[in-house]
C-alpha cells in the first residue's frame, strides 16, 4: 500500500508563563511523539476526549502550526522545512485541506457562498475567471449545494448547508487529503447522516483521504476504515475500527466505549472512570498518563511509561497488560 | 391512575420579532409522574428548550404565553402572583442549564452561589446556610467540598462546574428537576458520569426529572418515558422500550433511522429530508411534519390534529425499577401512523 501522509515523532509544546523569574519555563504537553500515516483514499477516525490533543494534532497535520519536534512527509517529501506561514501560499497546500469543527463560525459572515468557495481555489490556483466559476461550481454539484444557493450570505444558510459549504471550499482545489476536526458535532442527527455520506462518497469517488476527528466512536465506526486513539497527548491505541469496536485492547478505549450512549443493549457492565486526569503540565515520563484513572492500574504503571506496541493480532496499543484483559 | 406531579396542559407559546410571530409551541400537552425521569427529545428548533422555560417561568421578553395550563400538585402555576412563583421556583421545581460555564456567574465563588439559592428559599443564621452548602457539595461528590467552596468556575473543569449546577438546583430539595441538555458540551466519559449521578440523586429522593436533550440514544439509557417533539408539537409519547421497538410516528421513525448507534454500515442511516417549515408562516399544516413525510395523506391537511391513543392496544410496558405507577398509553400525533 502506498503512503500519502506520514509523520514521525510529532510533538507540539505549548510554553506557560513563568511563575517567577528563577522557576523553571513549563510546557503544556499537547501532543506528545505520535506517529501517523495515512493511505490514499483511506479514513481514519482520531478519538479522544477533549484536552486530548487531537485538535492541535489535526491542526499540526494540516500544517497550520509548526511542531515543536517532530517530521512530517507529504507523498514521500518532507514538508515540515516550510514553515506553517509560507506553507499556506506552497502547492502543498493544494495537497492538505482542512474542515473546521463549527460552520457557523469558520465561515467569514461578509462573504458570499461563491466567494467562500471561490477564496481558496484564487489564492492557490490563480485561474481565469470562467474556470474559477467553473471549480466552483462543480465543487458545489459534488457537496449537492444547488447553485442558486451560491448568491447567498452564511446566515442564510441551514447549518447543514453551512457544513457542505465547508467541505466545497476543501474540495475545491482538488485535495488528496482532508483534515476534518469534528464537522458534525454542531449538526442535529438527521442532517449529520447526509454530511457522513457526502464524505464516504467523495472518499470513494475523488480517492480523497480523511483524517476524521471526532469524540463519537459510533460515526468514526461507520466512516473509518482505521482508528487511533488519543489519550493526552499520545496514541494509546490504533487498529482497524471494526476489531477496536469489537475488542477494545486499551483500558480507555474501553471506557470511551462503555460511555456511549446506545439504543442497543448494553454489552456488560460500564465501565466509570473515576479520578481526575494528570495534568498536561510538564507530564512524568516515568508513569503511564492514564494512570490515576485507570481500573485495571497496577503498581507498575506508575513506576513505567507503558510504550505503543503491537499485540499478536496487530494491534497498536500502550498498556503494559493489554494481552490479560 | 396516580395524579402526575406536573401536567402541562394545551400550552400555545408564541414569540413577536421583527419579522412577524414565531408559533413555537402549539398546543402541547404531556404529564411528569412522580418520581419519574421523562425525557423531552427533539432537534434544534423543536422547542423543547421554549417547554422547560415556560414551566420555569424564565421566557424571554418576546415570549407571550398565548393558551394552556402549567399545573403542578393540582395548582397552574401560570395564574401563580409574580412573587408566589418566584418563591415556588428554586424550592419546588429547579433547572439545570446547558452550558454549566455560562450558567454559573464567572465572578463569584461557587460557594456563594449555592449559598444565595439556599438562603432565598430557606433564610437561617451563616453557619447553618455554610453547613448546607458543603452538604450539598458532598451529595454531588465533589472531593474536598470545604476547599472547592471557594473556588471560582474557571478554576474548575466542565464536569465539574455541572456537578455545582445540579448541587445548586438540588439544594432546596426541589420535587421537579429540569434538565437542559446537562451534558452537551462534556465529554462522553464525563457524561456518563454526570447522568449517572443526576439518576442515581433523583431515584434516592423520588425526585421528578424532565429530561431535555436532542441525544434519543442518551435518554433511552436514563428514560422511563420519552416525549418526541417536533417544530413546537408534540407527536408522540410512549415508554422508552416501546417507543424504540415500535415507534409509530413517521418523524420518530426516521430520528432513529439517523442515529448511528443502530446502524452497521453508512449507507443505512438516513437523514430525513427537508427541514423544519418556517414557524412564522401563516399556512402551517395541522401537522407540522407533512410537508416533510413520505406517508402524507389528504387528510393530514385537513383539520386539527391532536395527541391521540395509538391504535394498537398499548404494549404491557417494562419500565425500570424505581419508576413511579404512572399509567403510560402509547399516544401519537398522526393521522397515518405505522
Amino acid at each position: 500500500m502506498s503512503t500519502l501522509f506520514e509523520a514521525h515523532g510529532l510533538k507540539m509544546y505549548y510554553p506557560l508563563p513563568q511563575k517567577s523569574a528563577i522557576a523553571p519555563p513549563l510546557k503544556l504537553h499537547a501532543v506528545d511523539g505520535v506517529d501517523l500515516r495515512i493511505s490514499p483514499g483511506e479514513a481514519v477516525g482520531l478519538v479522544g476526549e477533549s484536552g486530548c490533543g487531537k485538535s492541535t494534532l489535526s491542526r499540526l497535520i494540516a500544517r497550520l502550526v509548526d511542531p515543536t519536534e517532530g517530521e512530517i512527509f507529504l507523498e514521500g517529501r518532507e514538508i515540515t522545512k516550510i514553515r506553517a506561514s509560507e506553507f499556506s501560499r506552497s502547492q502543498d497546500r493544494r495537497t492538505i485541506q482542512m474542515v473546521f469543527q463549527d460552520p457557523s463560525e469558520s465561515l467569514n459572515p461578509r462573504l458570499s457562498v461563491f466567494d467562500l468557495i471561490a477564496d481558496p481555489v484564487r489564492v492557490l490556483i490563480r485561474p481565469s475567471r470562467a474556470e474559477l466559476r467553473s471549480r466552483v461550481e462543480e465543487a458545489a454539484t459534488a457537496v449537492n449545494l444547488p447553485l442558486a444557493l451560491l448568491d447567498r450570505f452564511p446566515h442564510q444558510l441551514s447549518g447543514g448547508q453551512k457544513a457542505r459549504v465547508g467541505i466545497a471550499r476543501a474540495i475545491a482545489v482538488e485535495p488528496r487529503l482532508l483534515v476534518l476536526d469534528e464537522p458534525t458535532s454542531a449538526l442535529d442527527v438527521s442532517v449529520q447522516a447526509t454530511v457522513l455520506q457526502l464524505l464516504d462518497r467523495l472518499r470513494r469517488e475523488r480517492e480523497i483521504a480523511l483524517l476524521f476527528v471526532s469524540h463519537d466512536l459510533n460515526v468514526v465506526r461507520l466512516l473509518c476504515s482505521r482508528i487511533v486513539v488519543m489519550y493526552m497527548g499520545q496514541v494509546v491505541e490504533s487498529g482497524p475500527s471494526d476489531e477496536v469496536y469489537a475488542s477494545p485492547a486499551h483500558p480507555y478505549t474501553r471506557a470511551l466505549l462503555s460511555a456511549i450512549p446506545t439504543l442497543r443493549p448494553r454489552r456488560g457492565e460500564r465501565i466509570k472512570l473515576e479520578g481526575d486526569p494528570q495534568s498536561p503540565i510538564a507530564p512524568s515520563d516515568m508513569q503511564c498518563r492514564f494512570a490515576g484513572r485507570c481500573p485495571v492500574e497496577r503498581p507498575e504503571c506508575s513506576v513505567t511509561m507503558p510504550l505503543l506496541r503491537t499485540l499478536d493480532n496487530g494491534r497498536l496499543v500502550r498498556c503494559h497488560f493489554a494481552e490479560e484483559q | 391512575m396516580n395524579e402526575p406531579l406536573l401536567s402541562v396542559r394545551n400550552l400555545t407559546v408564541d414569540f413577536a420579532t421583527r419579522r412577524g410571530t414565531v408559533h413555537v409551541l402549539d398546543d402541547v400537552s404531556f404529564d411528569v409522574g412522580a418520581g419519574e425521569i421523562v425525557g423531552i427529545i427533539g432537534e434544534s428548533g423543536s422547542g423543547k428548550s421554549v417547554t422547560a422555560y415556560s414551566i420555569m417561568g424564565i421566557l424571554d421578553h418576546a415570549a407571550r404565553i398565548c393558551s394552556g395550563e402549567i399545573m403542578f400538585e393540582g395548582r397552574d402555576v401560570l395564574k401563580m402572583h409574580r412573587r408566589e412563583r418566584d418563591g415556588w421556583r428554586g424550592r419546588e421545581a429547579s433547572i439545570i442549564f446547558q452550558n454549566p460555564r455560562t450558567a454559573l456567574n464567572p465572578i463569584r465563588a461557587v460557594g456563594d452561589q449555592i449559598a444565595d439559592v439556599i438562603a432565598r428559599h430557606t433564610p437561617a443564621p451563616a453557619a447553618e446556610i455554610r453547613e448546607r452548602t458543603i452538604a450539598s457539595l458532598r451529595q454531588v461528590r465533589i472531593p474536598d467540598p470545604e476547599r472547592r467552596l471557594r473556588a471560582y468556575p474557571f478554576e474548575l473543569s466542565g464536569g465539574l462546574c455541572q456537578r455545582i449546577g445540579i448541587a445548586m438546583a438540588l439544594a432546596c430539595k426541589p420535587k421537579l428537576l429540569i434538565a437542559d441538555e446537562p451534558t452537551t458540551g462534556l465529554d462522553v466519559t464525563t457524561q456518563a458520569v454526570i447522568m449517572d449521578l443526576i439518576q442515581g440523586l433523583v431515584r434516592e429522593k423520588g425526585i421528578s426529572v424532565a429530561l431535555i436533550t436532542h441525544d434519543i440514544a442518551l435518554a433511552s439509557e436514563y428514560c422511563d418515558r420519552l416525549i418526541i417533539m417536533h417544530a413546537g408539537h408534540v407527536v408522540e409519547v410512549a415508554p422508552t422500550a416501546e417507543i424504540i421497538a415500535n415507534p409509530r410516528h413517521p418523524y420518530t421513525e426516521k430520528l432513529l433511522r439517523s442515529v448511528p448507534s443502530l446502524v452497521d454500515s453508512i449507507d443505512e442511516l438516513q437523514a430525513i429530508d427537508g427541514s423544519l417549515p418556517d414557524l412564522r408562516r401563516r399556512d402551517l399544516p395541522p401537522c407540522r411534519f407533512a410537508e416533510r413525510c413520505s406517508r402524507r395523506l389528504a387528510e393530514c391537511d385537513a383539520g386539527r390534529l391532536t395527541l391521540e391513543l395509538a391504535l394498537a392496544a398499548p404494549q404491557p410496558c417494562t419500565l425500570r425499577k424505581g419508576t413511579g405507577p404512572l399509567s403510560t398509553p402509547h399516544l401519537i400525533a398522526c393521522k397515518n401512523p405505522l
